[in-house]
């Protein structure tokens, strides 16, 4: 190895642990987690939109998925991966999930009959 | 600290109930990190002389060759390939319109379109003896024979078109899956009859392509899925020569692969459309929305407007990857002793081949291990989806998200990247020497392909990190 490549190397090398550095040093989460004791609740409009835009919920694994979703129509809600479905009734309703966060990864919840998706539901590690 | 949301995969949305987290952006860093530090130390202490241009060839007994590619075994793999097509097209027509219960999606998008690379990339060219259409067509030229008395007579395959056909026909098939099937805010993606009937007409296509050139023609040029399974086989150990199995230096075919016109295409459409599908919802979410909205407001209409600023981004993204190879290229043509643009072109291009694949992995990884439990299980037993059959009493199994862990995926994800990078170098720092035979030249040559390199590697982070804020 000549001196150019040793310095080019040590450059390299000064430039790696710099980024590791920079990019380590912002804490290990900066997700706002879904607020202890209040249950969020999401609203649905008449024409099947979630009042707000789709609702984001971030958990850590191990905690308790809590929420409630108010349609004012007769649907199914869906909430994916952990496959939990429920009815809302004709002349609408208010159906509410309570259930623990055992998957990683993200997930929709959404209007089946409308295929309208309302919530993404985060489950970090 | 994640660098955003989620990293969705719009394909995947369409199938599997859950999507990858992005990756944390501590393993974004060392996985930097490891990629720069792993490139100097490739350059500083690489080898003097090639090791990849031979294939080191060794076959198999004669008597295993012989029974392995006797006729009977060829055509029953090739009656097992027209038979498990030929059910993904009457699910995709008869069966249910829920991608994720119906066969067709699985089989064809993930099964084969993800499974055929992973494992050619380590076994060889597995596709070959069960493409049904190659079987279709090998039966109709036995058939010919047979009754002619001669083979049939063939159109001369224009060799400058070379693997055109299949580069363009690879853009098509990513275009149906991702962008056709995506667009509109359609939540279940690609329908399975729209997948069916996209089946039967590129099936006419490939079996009027195949009487008018010659199957065995077709397949190692036009035929998409041939040429790019088949471009990933160049890196497995297993290969058939001269009518004889046998093993040969992983890596080593990928030298020859390239000199095939429309070769760099293909590679370079490989990677271009994993990336869009993969930043799409992702790392470049903000910026389609923005163009959709532009275009909306020239009076096209949502879907409209989605499709064609996703066309136009997934060309983008075509030009974009072959822009940073070409860079590369002509970096290296100002290295004393470099011969022609073509020539480093055709003499390079597949050290794109094991990024192709890394991709691959990093991005189609967890769904490939989730979706594939839904193959083995209800869509064996109820192909159709309509809750009709249960042919394995299998039929209401479901998909265990917990057999693998974010962590797991995550390295999975990041070390098939470094992985690819570590192997593209390879491949790229062992052609040099052939071109350079001194080996001061070849490292020099070889800055400016570490800098390409680099540069998809940490694309290819930045993508799985990025998310659709």
């Amino acid at each position: 190895m000549n001196a150019k490549t040793a310095i080019a190397g040590g450059a390299v090398v000064v430039v790696a642990v710099v980024l590791l550095i920079v990019l380590s040093s912002g804490g290990s989460d900066s997700r706002s987690k879904t607020d202890a004791g209040k249950v969020p609740t999401i609203v649905v409009d008449k024409q099947g939109q979630p009042v707000g835009g789709i609702a984001d919920l971030n958990y850590h694994k191990g905690d308790q998925i809590h929420f409630k979703v108010e349609v004012p129509f007769a649907e199914e809600v869906h909430l994916h991966g952990y496959d939990v479905m429920k009815d809302v009734p004709a002349g609408g309703g208010t159906v509410t999930y309570d259930l623990p966060a055992e998957i990683e990864g993200v997930f929709e919840a959404e209007l089946e009959g409308r295929k309208e998706q309302i919530i993404q539901l985060t489950v970090e590690p | 600290m994640s660098l955003g949301s989620a990293f969705a995969l719009p394909f995947a949305h369409a199938l599997v109930a859950r999507q990858d987290l992005p990756i944390p952006a501590w393993l974004f860093a060392w996985g930097a990190s490891l990629v720069l530090i792993v490139s100097f130390f490739a350059l500083s202490a690489a080898w003097r002389k090639p090791r990849f241009e031979q294939l080191h060839w060794k076959p198999a007994g004669e008597a295993l060759s012989r029974r392995l590619l006797s006729l009977p075994v060829q055509a029953l793999c090739g009656a097992i390939g027209i038979f498990l097509f030929g059910v993904a097209i009457y699910a995709g027509l008869r069966g249910t319109e829920a991608p994720d219960r119906n066969f067709a999606l699985t089989f064809l998008f993930v099964t084969t379109w993800l499974g055929f690379p992973f494992f050619s990339a380590i076994f060889g060219d597995l596709f070959r003896p069960f493409n049904p259409w190659r079987a279709v067509g090998r039966a109709f030229g036995g058939g010919f024979v047979a009754i002619a008395g001669q083979r049939p007579a063939h159109l001369r395959y224009p060799q400058r078109l070379g693997r055109w056909p299949a580069a363009i026909g690879l853009l098509a098939v990513v275009w149906l899956e991702v962008i056709y099937g995506g667009s509109g805010g359609v939540a279940i993606g690609l329908d399975p009859h729209t997948c069916a009937v996209a089946a039967c007409v590129y099936s006419g296509y490939t079996l009027a392509m195949m009487a008018l050139f010659g199957v065995e023609e077709w397949c190692d040029r036009g035929e998409v899925f041939s040429v790019y399974f088949g471009m990933f086989s160049q890196l497995g150990f297993l290969a058939v020569r001269d009518g004889r199995i046998g093993r040969r230096r992983p890596l080593a075919a990928a030298g020859r692969w390239a000199v095939v016109p429309g070769s760099t295409a293909v590679v370079v459409a490989s990677i271009a459309s994993t990336s869009f599908d993969g930043g799409q919802d992702g790392a470049f979410k903000e910026i389609l929305e923005t163009v959709v909205g532009w275009v909306e407001g020239l009076g096209s209409s949502i879907l409209t407007a989605e499709r064609l600023t996703d066309t136009i981004f997934l060309l983008l993204f075509f030009a974009g990857v072959g822009l940073i190879f070409w860079l590369g290229l002509r970096g290296m043509r100002t290295v004393p002793g470099a011969p022609s643009l073509p020539k480093l072109r055709t003499g390079f291009a597949h050290t794109l081949i094991p990024i192709a694949l890394a991709y691959l992995i990093a991005h189609y990884f967890s769904l490939f291990v989730f979706q594939e439990q839904a193959q083995f299980t209800y869509l064996l037993s109820d192909p159709l989806g309509t809750a009709t059959t249960d042919l394995f009493g299998t039929a209401n199994a479901g998909i265990d998200f917990k057999v693998i862990s974010s962590n797991a995926i995550w390295y999975v994800q990041v070390g098939s990247l470094v992985a690819g990078h570590v192997l593209g170098l390879t491949l790229a720092h062992d052609r040099a020497l052939v071109i350079w035979p001194d080996y001061v030249r070849a490292t020099r040559s070889q800055y400016w392909m570490l800098a390409v390199m680099v540069a998809f590697t940490c694309f290819g982070l930045y993508l799985l990190s990025a998310g659709n804020g």
